[in-house]
């Protein structure tokens, strides 16, 4: 009796010697590739930017499993062709059903302080969660569609990889997501050489050789989005991001039939008022505005021009709303718009590291 | 052998009852804080955003942004603070809290807006991101066409229309920036409050009734409803940041 005892009780020695620590995983931190004429991107403290991140997000982003019928993915309404945004007025979801606010172009989102037109999401990781069980979008639990992804083995390892565990749920696929999101920086146009010219900001080589392609036409358009007296775009569309980060009310309705900010916060003051979007490559990511309602750049002038509604919340910066808009000619149309186009992005519209990794 | 398995039994339970150290708790001086806040008002009643008030001229407004920057705000050779941003609707009262002794500032002198060591920065690189100055933080407050901020914004709506329908559908603009017009504000004598916990405050008004009323430069916001301290804006530029100043006072 006692030498079993002895066995056992060396045995319970041996093993509390011999237990190894769990085998830890390890990730590579990824480096933002931050235009100089950019602030810092903020980046939360509970999901780091790591190389195994950003790949998992990036096969998510284009991931038909996430849908409940698996017929479409993030990409599907935030398509590459389209600036990542979707060339349709609404986009439509699994079951046929179409909402009532257009695509929103994702582009430097990592900057962002709020998401979605009516800024209900206050981080990249939140408003991730939201397109999965929305039943006129993905239309599928957030359980179901883990569910799908943990029957595939290369997703349990990208997983593990990105997060040392295969026990993983929305959490880890948002988190995975806004990473891969945030690595989508686009600050390599010709507004960006502008933007450094008027800012002094020193040239590359590469920015000179821009730079020597700027028409007159294009500064000459620069010059009417700066105005005040001429086409006054910049209170609202400004710096290196290109928008400021607020909501407002651009005079496109007299009457609302969607209240946008309004709905959020319950104020009678926020009706009608949307947040600014970036016009980052906006010359890709038509139809404008938070319905889509103009199909054309001509058709956004246009408005700004002489189709302003006066409204009790109208933004107080669209200081000619009580003549209409901005009244521009024919002739200073056709410069804002050249302007507008050197907000397109080539090398951020056609990187590969943004695309489908099995296209 | 009893012994010996006796002793290993021993052994084991020490060792499954060995405790965490317990950290011994650290008492910290407590560092006096002193914390700035500006309460808008119109005339005698606080301002809320989105409100109606008068004008002495019979005009209904709405003010819909209230914002400022302040600088090198001191007393002497001693600093209370560099650069604070104000803005009401996003931050309420509050302007700013910082480590400081109450005795050292019972008098205060600095400007309204962005000095010119600062103006002139590239708004991404040159301030650190929790400065008020980085661009993530200022925000619309920043020119970019410009180089430099935007000092003060007041913005709003306008019911210029005595017929007792509340249509305001005027708008009232006023971006004050440029090196021209950084202003200057003297302070004699500031009185904070003992807040306990080694917390002084000081709650400044900001009386924008003054930024319309005001005696010797009214402004009548039917017809001067806008500037961006343009070239040909200087008579009104000027009106509202000297108004401005005046109308923000020291407790």
């Amino acid at each position: 009796m006692n030498r079993l005892l002895f066995v056992i009780l060396a045995g319970i020695v041996v093993f509390q010697a011999c237990k190894k620590d769990q085998v830890g995983y390890q990730t590579t931190p990824y480096e933002l590739a931050i235009p100089s004429h950019f602030p810092d991107m903020p980046i939360p403290e509970d999901n780091p930017m790591t190389e195994e991140g950003v790949l998992l997000g990036r096969m998510l982003f284009y991931e038909k499993q996430l849908s409940g019928d698996n017929s479409i993915s993030c990409g599907t309404c935030h398509s590459p062709e389209t600036a990542f945004s979707d060339a349709n007025q609404f986009s439509t979801g699994i079951d046929g059903i179409q909402g009532n606010r257009n695509s929103m172009a994702l582009v430097n989102l990592g900057w962002q302080t709020s998401f979605f037109w009516d800024g209900r999401s206050h981080t990249l990781e939140e408003q991730i969660l939201e397109p999965v069980p929305n039943p006129i979008e993905m239309h599928q639990t957030w359980t179901k569609a883990v569910g799908k992804l943990k029957q595939d083995v290369e997703y349990r390892n990208a997983f593990y990889r990105a997060f040392g565990t295969v026990d993983f749920d929305s959490t880890h696929v948002s988190k995975a997501l806004a990473q891969f999101l945030r690595t989508m920086i686009s600050g390599n146009s010709k507004y960006d050489v502008i933007y450094k010219y008027v800012n002094s900001i020193p040239f590359s080589a590469q920015d000179q050789q821009v730079w020597n392609t700027i028409t007159t036409d294009e500064l000459a358009g620069y010059d009417l989005f700066q105005s005040l007296n001429g086409a006054d775009c910049f209170h609202c569309h400004n710096g290196p991001l290109m928008q400021v980060q607020k909501f407002s009310n651009n005079g496109l309705d007299a009457v609302f039939t969607d209240l946008g900010r309004g709905i959020i916060t319950g104020n009678p003051a926020d009706n009608g008022k949307f947040k600014v979007p970036t016009l980052r490559n906006i010359e890709l990511s038509a139809p404008y505005m938070h319905d889509g309602r103009f199909a054309t750049l001509d058709d956004v002038i246009e408005h700004y021009s002489t189709g302003i509604h006066q409204s009790a919340t109208i933004d107080p910066l669209i200081e000619f709303a009580s003549q209409g808009g901005v009244q521009l000619d024919p002739d200073q149309r056709l410069l804002l718009k050249a302007f507008l186009k050197t907000l397109t992005d080539q090398e951020f519209v056609t990187n590969p590291n943004f695309q489908p990794l099995n296209p | 052998m009893k012994y010996f398995i006796l002793s290993i039994c021993v052994g084991l339970l020490a060792v499954s009852c060995k405790k965490e150290k317990v950290e011994e708790p650290v008492v910290t001086p407590v560092t006096p804080q002193l914390k700035v806040t500006v309460q808008p008002v119109f005339g005698a009643e606080n301002l809320y955003i989105d409100s109606v008030y008068t004008t002495s001229d019979g005009w209904d407004v709405k003010f819909t942004e209230v914002k400022f920057y302040l600088t090198h705000w001191a007393n002497g050779a001693n600093e209370l603070i560099d650069v604070a941003r104000f803005d009401y609707t996003e931050n309420g009262t509050k302007c700013f809290q910082v480590e400081g002794d109450v005795a050292n500032f019972g008098a205060l002198t600095g400007n309204i807006g962005v000095s010119t060591d600062y103006n002139h920065d590239d708004p991404s690189s040159d301030f650190s991101a929790d400065s008020p100055l980085n661009i993530m933080n200022a925000n619309n407050m920043h020119w970019s066409w410009a180089s430099g901020y935007i000092f003060v914004i007041l913005e709003g709506r306008s019911d210029t229309i005595p017929n007792g329908i509340p249509l305001f559908d005027h708008t009232f603009t006023y971006h004050i920036g440029s090196d021209t017009y950084l202003g200057s504000e003297n302070f004699p004598t500031v009185n904070w409050t003992d807040a306990g916990n080694a917390l002084n405050t000081a709650e400044f008004k900001l009386d924008l009734k003054h930024i319309f009323d005001n005696a010797t430069n009214p402004i009548d916001v039917r017809s001067e409803y806008m500037t961006h301290s343009g070239g040909s804006e200087a008579a009104l530029t000027q009106k509202v940041l000297t108004n401005f100043l005046e109308a923000l006072t020291a407790p």
